[in-house]
């Protein structure tokens, strides 16, 4: 299988994952990297290469199969992916790696790159931004958040 | 070399220190003898025109500067950007001339906010001004805006310029009559409200110095700035900036972009007619944002994902040039609040470039959205 083959498919459940849209996700310019990490991660302890092919297998199932209902795209993902005992806990290094831009969760994560510390979506969920990195201007703490609404 | 260089303060517009260093020519008050006669309301015209001129640009930079992937292109994202905040800087002077000869500038206008591809009408040869991304073409095109001109022969029933720096002698020329008319009858062009000015107070740090327009001396100073940043006053390759305010030497618009598109910096021996023959720097044209070329927020479905981002884009663009119309028609501290959004604008405008649109160009990579600076 070609490396990059389940790129969209990582892009599909990622959104799922995280409650934000794919194209916020590419957005932050860290989907290709955030899914060659996740692949050449995976095999190196838990979760195992068997976990990320079953993984991308699953996923392949919910969204490419018949049914497009949100709905139930939803509940499979509740039953299958998301239980931290499916797949080594793939689900939720992904999440934490898209909030935090971490690999491993709590006390034993790091970033995995300036980026993904800078991109990393806790900040545009909190409405704030990472300090020293994304700046919103000097004396900016002065006013009222910008919050442009259609 | 003067010892003007060894102060540590900044010149103030009046100092005649100051405008020793401003050529002669440019600092003459009086209109020439056979100067062409021009009515206000044709100067208000031609200053509402140069804010327009100036915000074209804008965007165009702004585009190139944010296509260049983060970490990469070091000089070039330098020198991109120290143009762009220039040529703000040029449009709140423009504004400043307007308010200062009892006009009202307007920036939120549908004859101001260009569409891209944007065209300078008033040039004789008008050029597409495209948003594209970081390339030899976008650089090429910036050179072309900025190209230093001789002025043309001078004559009085001109339609169109030929040369921005042939448009804004037209004004300096035009101010100096009109003020000269008006002074022999004991009164002045310069009759608009001083708390109009966006002063330096209000305009801090980037680009140069915001000059504050309360007489002509000062109109002349600021349009001399304006031309002499873009594209070097008297066949120089320096911005008489680095001179006035005690900045290492900078060179005009037009050389910076050349030093781009030749991976080169000029140095101080040069002339102008050559290529830089200073130190070399790194250029990657590929380590860039395939952004397409003027993208368009009607080139996606309503609703969809890149059409929200796009019109949240335009959204935030529009609430910064309402800013700055509202900083330039009464209200000039408000100024300090746009500058977050100009950094939401910029972090918009990178999220777009980093967002697939489902199309291929030619060699078959993926085309990426772009920020569209449209008018909503």
């Amino acid at each position: 299988m070609e490396e990059k083959d389940n790129l969209p498919l990582f892009s599909k459940i990622s959104a799922s994952l995280t409650g934000f849209s794919e194209m916020e996700l590419w957005g932050t310019g860290m989907m290709e990297t955030y899914y060659n990490y996740v692949m050449g991660k995976c095999g190196e302890s838990s979760p195992t290469k068997l976990d990320l092919e079953y993984f991308f297998e699953k996923a392949k199932e919910i969204y490419l199969g018949d049914n497009n209902d949100e709905n139930w795209i939803d509940t499979q993902i509740q039953t299958w992916i998301f239980p931290p005992t499916s797949y080594g806990g793939l689900a939720q290094l992904i999440i934490t790696l898209w909030y935090t831009g971490n690999w491993g969760l709590g006390f034993n994560g790091s970033p995995i790159s300036a980026q993904a510390y800078v991109q990393g979506l806790i900040w545009n969920a909190g409405e704030t931004h990472p300090s020293g990195a994304k700046q919103p201007g000097f004396g900016s703490w002065n006013i009222p958040p910008i919050n442009i609404k259609k | 070399m003067s010892t003007y260089f060894k102060s540590d303060k900044p010149r103030s517009a009046n100092d005649p220190e100051r405008q020793k260093l401003v050529p002669e020519h440019l600092m003459d008050i009086a209109p020439r003898p056979d100067a062409c006669p021009m009515d206000i309301k044709t100067l208000h015209g031609l200053l509402q025109y140069a804010i327009h001129l100036e915000l074209t640009t804008i965007p165009a930079y702004l585009t190139t500067l944010y296509s260049i992937k983060e970490g990469t292109n070091e000089a070039s994202s330098i020198i991109c950007r120290s143009i762009a905040v220039e040529e703000m800087l040029h449009m709140v002077m423009a504004a400043n001339i307007l308010n200062a000869v009892g006009g009202k500038p307007h920036i939120t206008s549908a004859e101001t906010v260009p569409a891209y591809p944007a065209e300078l009408t008033k040039l004789c040869t008008p050029f597409p001004i495209n948003l594209e991304k970081f390339s030899q073409s976008s650089i090429s095109t910036f050179m072309e805006i900025e190209q230093p001109h001789a002025l043309p022969k001078h004559h009085c029933d001109k339609i169109c310029f030929e040369s921005i720096g042939d448009f804004y002698n037209t004004i300096s020329e035009g101010m100096k009559y009109l003020e000269a008319e008006a002074s022999k009858r004991n009164t002045t062009i310069f009759t608009g409200n001083h708390k109009l000015q966006v002063t330096e107070n209000e305009y801090y740090g980037a680009g140069g110095k915001l000059i504050a327009v309360y007489k002509i001396e000062d109109a002349l100073i600021a349009i001399s700035e304006i031309v002499g940043q873009g594209e070097g006053v008297d066949g120089s390759i320096i911005d008489p900036d680095s001179i006035f305010f005690h900045q290492d030497v900078e060179y005009a618009h037009y050389y910076r972009f050349k030093e781009i598109y030749c991976g080169r910096y000029y140095c101080e021996q040069d002339k102008p007619h050559e290529n830089p023959n200073g130190e070399p720097f790194p250029v990657d044209w590929d380590a860039v944002h395939n952004m397409q070329l003027n993208p368009k927020l009607s080139d996606y479905k309503v609703g969809s994902e890149l059409w929200n981002n796009t019109y949240e884009f335009n959204k935030t663009y529009m609430a910064l040039l309402e800013n700055i119309e509202k900083a330039c028609t009464g209200n000039p501290k408000i100024l300090r609040d746009g500058i977050g959004l100009m950094y939401d604008l910029k972090y918009k405008a990178t999220a777009l470039m980093n967002m697939p649109t489902g199309n291929l160009d030619n060699d078959g990579k993926p085309l990426m959205a772009g920020p569209t600076f449209e008018r909503i």
